[in-house]
């Protein structure tokens, strides 16, 4: 995300709850912003979008494949340990349900999928698409689907078990080991979109979110769900 | 003055993954008289007096191949931006502590948010 606003720097922290998410707020306006989507939600500043980049979640080893001269910063809060992480992701899944903290701030929940629901979010300024963890374990850890006019590449990364996309031009997607391939030749391997030829391909990565299906259905009441009629 | 519009003081645990210390939560009053966008409803939002977490900003930054398998573990999860011209890299568990890393790199402004 680019802080800018009008052409100015300005410094963001969370300082509110809406819908059962943070909401940012600008010092400089005191403005509050929804950190999804990076609009101006309450405050002098509504009509203004903060510039959003995709985010990409993967694990240390993988990153470092992707990117060798990746650089890293380590603040002063202890790292976790990735099976705490795991823990804490089982914990809200068994809960199935917000805290109540949470709760108050939301109208109404969609409830086309269970709260908790692990899923990938796509979207642009005019459409938004769900695309549900489980249906695409089933579909065999890869669909290719054509989103916003442009041909996507959903998978469950083998290493990562993280939902992600790619911008791609092939199709019919077949895992080979930890190896997806595609019908034109391109593959992804270790977080890493390569074209026929090998090479990495920079910069194919729609705006996404991997997200519980509360978060992006209320951030987005139009998504469509994938697989869904 | 409706139940969030009292200086509240409300303590969550397990708030989101990541946050398992407890934290104080001190809700106001909505700022009144605001612009608002459609479908925002300032009296279900809570407005805090200041940031529950304190932000990241400014961080100095390492090759990530200095400290993986060292000080960070190979499987451990990050979150993977580029600003700058450059690839950058955040401990998720870091954030979800943060959720707001914010600063400056070859002149241009970043931010992420988790």
């Amino acid at each position: 995300m680019t802080p800018r606003v009008d052409g100015e720097v300005h410094w963001f922290a969370e300082q509110g709850l809406f819908d059962g998410l943070f909401l940012m707020r600008d010092e400089e306006s005191g403005t509050f912003w929804d950190h999804m989507t990076g609009d101006a939600v309450y405050g002098p500043m509504v009509g203004s979008s903060l510039e959003v980049q995709p985010l990409v979640m993967t694990t240390a080893e993988q990153a470092l494949e992707m990117a060798p001269d990746a650089r890293i910063t380590l603040s002063d809060q202890a790292i976790r340990r990735d099976s705490d992480m795991k823990v804490d992701g089982l914990l809200a899944g068994i809960r199935g349900r917000l805290n109540a903290f949470f709760q108050g701030t939301v109208a109404k929940e969609d409830d086309r999928r269970p709260t908790m629901d692990l899923g990938l979010g796509l979207w642009t300024d005019s459409e938004a698409r769900y695309y549900p963890m489980d249906r695409v374990r089933e579909e065999g850890r890869a669909i290719v689907d054509t989103f916003n006019g442009e041909r996507v590449l959903i998978f469950i990364d083998p290493e990562t078990f993280v939902l992600s996309a790619f911008l791609v031009s092939g199709d019919d997607p077949e895992w080979r080991g930890d190896r997806l391939r595609l019908s034109d030749g391109s593959y992804v391997e270790n977080g890493v979109l390569h074209d026929a030829s090998g090479d990495a391909v920079a910069g194919a990565r729609p705006l996404q979110v991997f997200t519980r299906w509360y978060g992006f259905s209320l951030t987005f009441p139009e998504t469509e769900i994938w697989g869904d009629g | 003055m409706n139940t969030r519009s009292a200086a509240l003081v409300l303590s969550a645990s397990l708030l989101v993954a990541g946050d398992v210390e407890a934290q104080r939560f001190v809700a106001v009053p909505p700022p009144p008289n605001q612009p608002m966008a459609e479908d925002f409803d300032p009296e279900r939002a809570l407005f805090f007096a200041r940031p529950n977490f304190t932000p990241l900003r400014n961080p100095q930054w390492r090759p990530l191949d200095d400290v993986v398998g060292d000080e960070v573990a190979e499987d451990t999860p990050v979150l993977l931006f580029e600003a700058g011209g450059e690839t950058l890299v955040l401990v998720s568990s870091q954030m979800s502590y943060h959720h707001v890393a914010q600063g400056e790199i070859a002149g241009e402004p970043w931010m992420v948010t988790f």
